[in-house]
């Protein structure tokens, strides 16, 4: 037994000095020592994405636009306090009467991080360059479609004409790239090129970039919006987001973006750590295929045409218990979802009130049944000969949606439909809601505080395009297709302020009442970091709970912050940090830890037990060797 | 001298039939009595039928109702309590419960994948013995790549490619794993075919179908049925890594599956540590009792085997 | 399909085709096994060219952020990754591109897959390479020892130990020895193979990548050695038994030289051969490892790969793979050829 004793203490050496029930009494003071020391002037993020690429042309994540918008400034921002459009590179712009010519004065003094200056010619490259490049283009095409000529007309002036009025030129989210640089880059190696010391004019500077690791970025000294509070800023990637909560917990980095619901609820009550459950505008919803067809009319692919009538896609919507996935799925980090525009941009968001679809599987079988959907064998509906199966196409690589699925599955047998469920990777996705070969499947959208683009996936034009079984996708994912909305759609273009706040509603309330997406629910980022060692995040939008990181294309957070301990006339001249919410939250009491101190007790009972077991067992087994031994020994 | 008492007449000799099924079951008493003496085989054999019962027994032990996730009432991710022994899921769900349910898939795929896997390691194995020269070489060749190509990148590579699913885990498990059996049986089968019976059968003129059937195959079962049991262990293993790297069936919890979702998502790491614990125990148990079976067939089997216990 | 078990198959065709088997010259032997693996190579690159070319795939969709693609625009990406031409014209174009070292580019990044594998190859290389080493020196100790005092107190709970490893998943392994040193308090990092602050220079620098290595080190070194030590276990038990010790016992030698002069050595290369055929399965471990420890190396790029999916690093990752298995293969089957005459066949 002496053996199984031994083989047990090697197992479990410092097992139980890390993971004792209660938290260390210095855990109180600072939050634990962590033992991965990092400069008190370095800000680490953690994220389970990394940085693919630093040239911005080719990189397509949030975490790598999160870097790109670090080194490079672009034209204007969305603003800190409410998303408004806010001087970067431009200082004012205008345009003529007629819309169709926009002026922009380019801020005086800026220099590159090589210390060449900074003038309207890297402005007018840019956009030209983003103009006739094909990947470039491509690349940025949402924001400079429209736009047919770029010059510069003074050293800090540049002019742009545009094919039609686009209200999205005060809003143009371009990284503006040196053309000293970027001139050597031909147009053959423009997405091979590694960029690997961007010169970029932004608040900081790469200084280690390791690909799938981390990067490394240095405050510049010499930017123009005032030189950053933190030395250093490092991003580290994650292979798995356990790591990740744990390295938050332990102080090897700050702050931890992307974390699931339950690891980001463990964090509560950390010693040192203050959550940041903010609104966002992210929804997931349940999309069917409303008759899916090219933009000439013509239908595609194998849809169940059940889906097609609208009583169905209402009996679907009535049997959601869109309340219980928010409190499972998203452990209450979220709301039931309903109209497309999220509640957090608010002059935009429609609310259905009193007739919003809420969970009532009686009345959605009322609704079947009357529509001539008899429950057949296997409980079943029958119509027609016709059984209402459905295929469910779920993406694997979503972690919340591949837990919504089997509820969704539940909740549409109950009223007697039969789901089919597939899981498959987003280009498989995309290419097979593109040919139309789909009934329902569940993805999300990023809506941003400009809703033109998320109102724009709803209109006639965005359906697919070709012919003879080859399709390219448009933007449309529904096949949603209504005159009346489309002209809407053009209206909301042309109008400003509450007057286009009213037409969007209206189009948000057809589109609920028509049903092509079954919201299921709007979620949260919840965000947590180290509030023991830095402070002066810039939320946006400026209320507790904004964003702080990763926020919509815009970086202010990372100019104000400083460490805690420091004095705020630190960052407090820099542009956009002077109307923080003052985020210095004390750090979390040390209560009884988070939720999984209570049962490594049990982990370290249950290995040893189970090394005894397995011992044991074969102590027992081994007696009847005691005669061969005997033999062996002279 | 007496006459010898009246008795009834003599039995009848033995039908062909008789004599033949009473060798097999001294042959098995024999076996057994060998099998016996590895005292960790018997363990693994008792632990393994438990477990058989248990999982056949699922729907008795925890209502199925237990598995969804829509209508658990429990709170998520909690640990230890009266109605859930084990602790609970993201979504509320008795790990226990689902312990239990996902020793069926488990061993489902582990059975299905070993069963495609010994279909097509023993077809090849015995045409390949049997056949020699080119048809050998070729079919050689073939196992040689399988063999070589590393287990787990061929088996992401073609998950990917198929698609997650039930079905695709045990394909690609089994039509990986087959080579390694291929390689014994052949080997066995081999010698087999040198033994006189089967030059008499073809003497008497059995085709080839015949002769592999009826005569090479019983021989060759024996050792077939050791390495089956062993390849299970294997089958079980490889069905947890590739679940866990995402490629299993999320709808359906096999043990591999729970580790990825307690993993994942952080439950089993930071919240209810069991969720985490409690499969890989099972799985560490069940592996195992299938290894240290097929060792005791091994030696009860092979003389030459017994030497190493 | 473990090393246990091609062991226990290759063990078997011993026995079976000693009998059988014409002895030759050891050019020959060397020149077969060697054009054998060329063949094998060819297969994997077939193999390789089939799946990832035939399967449907939408790259285009991956490259831009922005709106749809024109079919124009579609067509010119098309262009840019080969994929539009015949199939033979695209295979030929593929073995020859393969050649030259040239495995095309990532779908996530642009970069060439042969880039992004040869600065993921050194961590792989380092943390695969400390514990195999680690675990051969300590597994074959171990298991000449068990098998040495057979019964004995250390052979069983080594046999115990060594058996419950192996039954264990290694990523779980893994798992739990993360919670247990890197959670509330970091005995060892959480992640990664440097400190990204910059671990620092020359002596700090190594200490700090040795306390990065050490707990991935520790799980695949616990899990292959078990391996091993079953392996050199059973191989010398087998020896022991031989013929010719008995021989030798009878002539009176003692039983100690017996072992050390003839049984361990004879025993020694059919494990070491062996443990150079597992590396096809530890390649396996090293997979799930870096995921689980995010260490920066090939397992890691597959995974990331794999979950995109980024179809030309899984197929160059796949093909290193494969290729070092091969050429592994080969070494061990030459250094069986060249020191053991009696495994000599055509």
């Amino acid at each position: 037994m002496a053996g199984v004793a031994v083989a047990g203490l090697v197992l479990l050496a410092a097992g139980p000095a890390a993971a004792d029930d209660t938290p260390s009494p210095s855990a109180s003071k600072s939050g634990s020592p962590p033992v991965q020391k990092h400069g008190s002037s370095t800000f680490v993020v953690g994220n389970t994405e990394s940085v693919d690429t630093l040239n911005p042309y080719v990189g397509f994540t949030q975490q790598d636009f999160e870097v790109y918008g670090m080194v490079y400034d672009q034209l204007m921002d969305y603003g800190q306090l409410d998303y408004k459009p806010s001087p970067r590179l431009a200082t004012s712009w205008s345009h003529s009467p007629d819309g169709l010519t926009w002026t922009y004065n380019i801020r005086h003094g800026v220099k590159w991080s090589d210390g060449v200056p900074l003038t309207a010619a890297d402005v007018a490259y840019t956009f030209n360059r983003d103009i006739h490049g094909q990947a470039e283009r491509a690349d940025t095409l949402s924001y400079i479609q429209n736009i047919t000529s770029v010059k510069a007309t003074g050293k800090y002036t540049v002019v742009m004409k545009v094919s039609k009025p686009t209200p999205g030129m005060d809003l143009l989210i371009v990284s503006i790239l040196p053309e000293h640089i970027w001139k050597n880059v031909p147009e053959s190696k423009v997405t091979t090129f590694a960029n690997s010391n961007p010169v970029g004019s932004g608040p900081f500077i790469v200084t280690k970039y390791q690909e799938g690791q981390y990067v490394d970025l240095k405050a510049n000294p010499n930017y123009w919006g005032g030189k950053p509070g933190v030395a250093q800023v490092i991003f580290q990637a994650f292979a798995n987001p356990s790591a990740e909560a744990f390295a938050l917990r332990n102080g090897s980095i700050d702050f931890a973006e992307n974390l699931p619901t339950l690891l980001y609820k463990s964090l509560k009550g950390a010693p040192g750590v203050t959550q940041n459950n903010a609104l966002a505008g992210n929804f997931d919803e349940l999309a069917f295929n409303n008759g899916a067809a090219t933009v000439s009319g013509h239908p595609i692919g194998n849809g169940n045409p059940a889906l097609k009538d609208i009583n169905v896609r209402h009996a679907i919507s009535y049997s959601l218990n869109q309340p219980l996935l928010v409190k499972r799925v998203l452990l209450g980090y979220g709301s039931p979802g309903t109209s497309i525009i999220p509640p957090i941009y608010k002059q935009y968001h429609y609310d259905p009130g009193a007739t919003a679809f809420t969970y009532n599987p009686a009345k959605a079988r009322q609704i079947l049944d009357a529509d001539g959907w008899k429950v057949g064998p296997g409980g079943v509906r029958v119509k027609d000969g016709k059984q209402l199966s459905l295929r469910l196409f779920i993406r694997s690589s979503s972690p919340t949606e591949t837990q919504a699925a089997p509820y969704l599955k539940s909740w549409l047998e109950a009223i007697g439909i039969k789901v089919n469920t597939s899981f498959m990777n987003d280009n498989q996705l995309t290419q097979v809601i593109g040919d139309g070969d789909y009934d329902m499947f569940v993805w999300g959208w990023g809506v941003e505080p400009n809703p033109d683009f998320q109102l724009s996936v709803f209109t006639c034009g965005q359906r697919s395009i070709g012919s003879n079984g080859k399709y390219t996708p448009g933007w449309s994912d529904s096949f949603y297709c209504n005159k009346g909305y489309d002209q809407m759609y053009s209206e909301q273009k042309s109008l400003d302020g509450a007057a286009r706040a009213k037409v969007v509603q209206q189009m948000e309330k057809q589109l609920y009442t028509d049903d092509p997406y079954a919201l299921l629910y709007y979620y949260n980022d919840t965000q947590a970091y180290r509030s023991d060692k830095f402070t002066g995040f810039a939320p946006q939008p400026n209320v507790p709970g904004g964003l702080l990181l990763y926020q919509e294309t815009s970086y202010w957070s990372y100019r104000c912050i400083r460490p805690v301990g420091t004095s705020p006339s630190l960052t407090s001249h820099n542009v956009g940090c002077q109307h923080i919410t003052g985020l210095t939250a004390a750090p979390a009491a040390s209560s009884s830890g988070g939720g999984g101190s209570g049962t490594s007790g049990i982990l370290i009972g249950a290995l040893i037990a189970a090394v005894v077991l397995l011992g044991g067992g074969w102590l027992i087994s081994s007696r009847r060797r005691k005669v061969a031994a005997a033999d062996d020994r002279e | 001298m007496t006459a010898p008492p009246a008795t009834a007449p003599a039995p009848a000799p033995p039908s062909a039939r008789q004599l033949s099924w009473a060798r097999r079951r001294r042959a098995l008493a024999a076996f057994w009595r060998e099998y016996r003496k590895d005292r960790s085989g018997v363990a693994g054999l008792i632990f393994l039928i438990v477990l058989v019962i248990l999982a056949l027994a699922a729907p008795l032990l925890a209502s199925s109702r237990g598995l969804s996730a829509a209508l658990s009432t429990n709170p998520a991710n909690a640990g230890p309590g009266w109605h859930y022994p084990l602790g609970t899921d993201a979504d509320g769900r008795s790990v226990l419960t689902e312990l239990i349910w996902g020793a069926r898939i488990s061993l489902l795929i582990g059975f299905t994948a070993t069963l495609l896997c010994i279909v097509i390691g023993a077809v090849v194995g015995i045409v390949a013995g049997h056949y020699g020269k080119v048809t050998d070489n070729l079919l050689m060749r073939v196992t040689d790549w399988f063999l070589v190509v590393p287990f787990l990148p061929l088996a992401i590579v073609l998950a990917k490619t198929l698609g997650p699913s039930l079905g695709v885990i045990i394909f690609v498990i089994g039509i990986t794993s087959w080579p390694g059996t291929a390689r014994i049986i052949r080997a066995q089968a081999m010698a087999v075919e040198t033994r006189p019976y089967l030059e008499r059968s073809r003497a008497l003129g059995a085709g080839h179908t015949h002769q592999m059937i009826r005569h090479v195959l019983p021989n060759v079962m024996p050792l077939l049925l050791a390495n089956t049991i062993l390849t299970v262990a294997g089958t079980i293993l490889a069905e947890t890594t590739l679940s866990f790297l995402g490629l299993g069936d999320p709808l359906r919890p096999s043990w591999g599956e729970m580790l990825n979702q307690a993993f994942f998502t952080g439950g089993g790491s930071a919240g209810n540590q069991i969720w985490l614990i409690a499969p890989g125990i099972a799985i560490i148990l069940v592996v195992l009792s299938f290894t240290m079976v097929g060792h005791a067939l091994e030696s009860a089997l092979d003389p030459k085997l017994r030497e190493r216990r | 399909m473990t090393a246990l078990q091609a062991g226990a198959g290759r063990a078997a065709e011993e026995r079976f085709e000693r009998a059988d088997s014409r002895p030759t010259g050891l050019p020959r032997s060397l020149a077969v096994k060697v054009g054998s693996a060329l063949l094998t190579l060819l297969f994997v690159l077939v193999f390789n060219f089939f799946l990832f070319r035939v399967l449907p795939a939408n790259p285009a969709k991956n490259l831009t952020r922005s709106n749809a693609l024109t079919a124009a625009q579609l067509a010119e990406v098309n262009k840019t990754f080969g994929l539009g031409r015949p199939l033979p014209a695209q295979f030929w174009n593929y073995v020859v591109q393969t050649l030259h070292g040239n495995l095309g580019r990532s779908f996530l990044n642009q970069e060439p897959v042969s880039t992004l594998i040869g600065s993921r190859l050194w961590p792989t290389i380092l943390l695969v390479g400390t514990s195999t080493v680690l675990s051969t020196i300590i597994g074959v100790w171990i298991g000449i020892r068990g098998a040495w005092h057979r019964g004995s107190p250390f052979d069983r709970v080594s046999t115990a130990v060594c058996n419950t490893l192996y039954a264990m998943p290694d990523f779980w392994l893994g798992m739990v020895l993360l919670i247990a040193f890197a959670s509330k308090i970091a005995i060892f990092p959480t992640a990664g193979m440097h400190n990204p602050d910059g671990g620092g220079a020359g002596l700090a620098g190594t200490g700090d990548l040795l306390w990065h290595l050490a707990l991935p080190c520790l799980v695949l070194t616990l899990v292959y050695l078990a391996e091993y030590s079953l392996i050199m276990r059973s191989s010398l038990l087998d020896e022991l038994n031989a013929d010719y010790l008995t021989t030798a016992r009878a002539k009176g030698l003692r039983d100690a030289m017996v072992r050390r002069r003839h049984a361990v050595p004879n025993a020694l290369l059919p494990s070491i051969t062996l443990i150079m055929l597992n590396l096809g399965f530890v390649i396996s471990g090293a997979i799930t490892t870096e995921v689980v420890f995010s260490w920066p190396g090939l397992g890691q790029l597959s995974y990331i790969a794999l979950n995109a999916p980024d179809y030309p690093v899984l197929e160059g990752a796949f093909l290193l793979f494969s290729a070092a298995v091969i050429i592994a293969n080969l070494i061990a089957d030459v250094l069986l050829t060249v020191f053991d005459p009696r495994v000599r066949v055509a």
